[in-house]
């Protein structure tokens, strides 16, 4: 386990401060909450003013009890998933892509470790530290919700709307693990991380423009309905399925390239 | 002795380019073996192929009586692996990436950690710099540790010396030939043939892919061929010197150079017919045998 061990270390840093900038973004959204209850009524008469395209942005389609806590948490939230589905992206196209990156790939190859187990450890490293970060920020901004919302929080709600920000970090986890197996070489991560998070978010916000459901099955932002949680308190089965296919998917294909490509001589 | 490693027909194709092709050889458990060829003639391929980091295409190979694929993990215990080009996570201390590096070997820690400061201290290496700031030189020197900390069985060296100061390069040298008295098998791919000659008791010539010849280090120098040089009065006709045993003849004006093997009464016999000015007969450099393997090789 010392692979798995290295890898954590490694992530030590990067990992706080991506914990503090989900938690910033989170209490900056749910600090607004008390002044746009207090405001609703007035909000409300200049909302029916705005044309339906910005009502299907702002998740308003449906019958979505906007002023509701999690009414108003579905609106914002989808921009905490964003910051969430880049940090994974980072950690997901980097854990495997950093060897060759630096050209140390003999030097961990060449260990007495077979290369499941390496691909194994690393795998694991990376999803520890999404999965400590979402149980930081999951536990953090009930509290803040608790100070900031009026009220008592639905617990079924909130671990949905928090599980989605957990699947849709393991998304981007394993789309990541993915594109740092097919691309060739990934010199810089981060770039790349965010252009991928962008992409399938303005895909999510073009689908809810249009109103077009296919959308839905196209970026991970969308396999989860907010309105759904809102209105039903459960995920909708069959993309929650698809996702979970999807997952499964990018991690057998990841694992099948890493254990078995060769592994050209450093230049 | 026993065979410590032993491929038979080994292959790899790259897509339609070459690697290797049917490379068989035996290194026995004690001895430094050289392995040498130009730059592409397929010893780094050989090489990645025994530490799996590529799959052959075909043929197989075994170290330690195991099979390179199936047993790949537990045959690395045992092998020190130094590369020609050596890259390190940039952001750690040597003393970190050494650490680790021991962290994947079931030796006795306290054992490999007494050995890294041991190595240090005669490379001349500080362990508490950053990887990142170490000139190529030194970052050469950490190669050589995390290859050598854990007192591997076999050391696989590709090209090891670039980058050593000849002083270095000497130091490097004394530490093989101690692990080699320990019992420690070497093989050492070089393009480099004086480096061969200086250590090794076998060498195996690779070109295109292919093994041309495996052969022990005395044999192929010294006693067959004679490097004769001379130089004439007058201008000398070619047809004299074509006799057998006569390699690699050039004549430049009266300058006059080839690779003799066979009775060197033959050639006193001829020179005195010739009158030369000057005369040379001499061991040959290992290169000039080399070149005659080389272009001899079809």
């Amino acid at each position: 386990m010392n692979v798995l061990r290295y890898e954590l270390r490694a992530m030590r840093v990067t990992s706080v401060i991506w914990i503090i900038a989900i938690l910033a973004l989170t209490s900056m959204y749910l600090s607004i909450y008390p002044a746009f209850s207090k405001d609703a009524t007035q909000l409300l008469e200049t909302l029916k003013h705005l044309p339906p395209a910005v009502h299907h942005i702002m998740g308003m389609g449906g019958n979505l009890k906007l002023f509701s806590f999690f009414g108003f948490f579905g609106n914002v939230f989808p921009f905490i998933t964003l910051i969430g589905a880049i940090q994974a992206a980072v950690v997901g196209l980097g854990i495997l892509s950093k060897e060759p990156a630096t050209s140390t790939t003999d030097f961990l190859l060449s260990k007495p470790r077979s290369r499941i187990s390496i691909y194994v450890q690393k795998i694991l490293a990376g999803g520890i530290v999404l999965f400590i970060t979402e149980v930081i920020v999951t536990a953090t901004s009930y509290a803040l919700a608790k100070s900031f919302g009026s009220g008592d929080i639905d617990m079924t709600q909130y671990m949905l709307f928090w599980g989605a920000f957990a699947l849709i970090q393991f998304w981007f986890y394993a789309l990541g693990l993915l594109v740092s197996q097919i691309a060739k070489k990934i010199k810089s991560v981060a770039p790349l991380a965010i252009g991928m998070s962008f992409g399938f978010f303005l895909l999510a916000l073009f689908g809810m423009i249009v109103g077009d459901d296919t959308v839905r099955w196209m970026t991970p932002f969308r396999f989860i309905d907010y309105q759904k949680i809102v209105n039903d308190s459960a995920y909708d089965l069959s993309h929650f399925l698809y996702g979970i296919t999807i997952l499964i998917v990018c991690g057998v294909i990841s694992f099948i390239v890493y254990t078995k490509k060769d592994i050209p001589a450093a230049t | 002795m026993t065979s410590i490693l032993t491929t038979t027909d080994l292959t790899k194709h790259y897509g339609k380019s070459r690697g290797i092709e049917q490379v068989s050889l035996t290194i026995e458990e004690g001895e430094i073996f050289g392995f040498i060829g130009p730059n592409g003639a397929g010893k780094s391929t050989t090489i990645r192929t025994l530490l799996g980091l590529i799959k052959p295409t075909s043929g197989s190979a075994t170290i330690f009586g195991k099979d390179i694929i199936d047993y790949g993990p537990a045959i690395r215990q045992d092998i020190g692996y130094l590369p020609s080009e050596v890259f390190y996570y940039d952001n750690m201390r040597v003393i970190d990436l050494l650490n680790y590096s021991a962290s994947f070997y079931n030796k006795p820690a306290k054992e490999m950690k007494a050995r890294i400061y041991e190595l240090a201290e005669r490379l001349n290496l500080d362990l508490k710099r950053k990887i990142d700031d170490l000139s190529y030189g030194n970052k050469k020197k950490v190669g050589i540790i995390q290859g050598l900390l854990h007192s591997p069985r076999l050391i696989i060296l590709d090209e090891p010396t670039g980058g050593l100061d000849p002083l270095m390069q000497q130091t490097f040298f004394e530490l093989l030939r101690e692990e080699n008295a320990r019992g420690a098998t070497i093989l050492f791919s070089s393009h480099i043939l004086s480096e061969v000659q200086k250590l090794c008791d076998r060498v195996a010539i690779i070109k295109d892919g292919r093994l041309v010849k495996v052969e022990r280090m005395a044999d192929l120098r010294g006693n067959n061929y004679l490097r004769c040089r001379f130089e004439t009065e007058k201008p000398i006709d070619k047809g004299i010197l074509k006799i057998p045993g006569v390699n690699n003849l050039e004549i430049n004006g009266q300058h006059v150079s080839f690779l003799y093997k066979g009775d060197v009464n033959t050639i006193l016999n001829l020179l005195a017919k010739l009158k030369p000015k000057s005369a040379w007969i001499e061991e040959p450099e290992l290169e000039e045998i080399f070149m005659h393997y080389y272009e001899g090789a079809h």
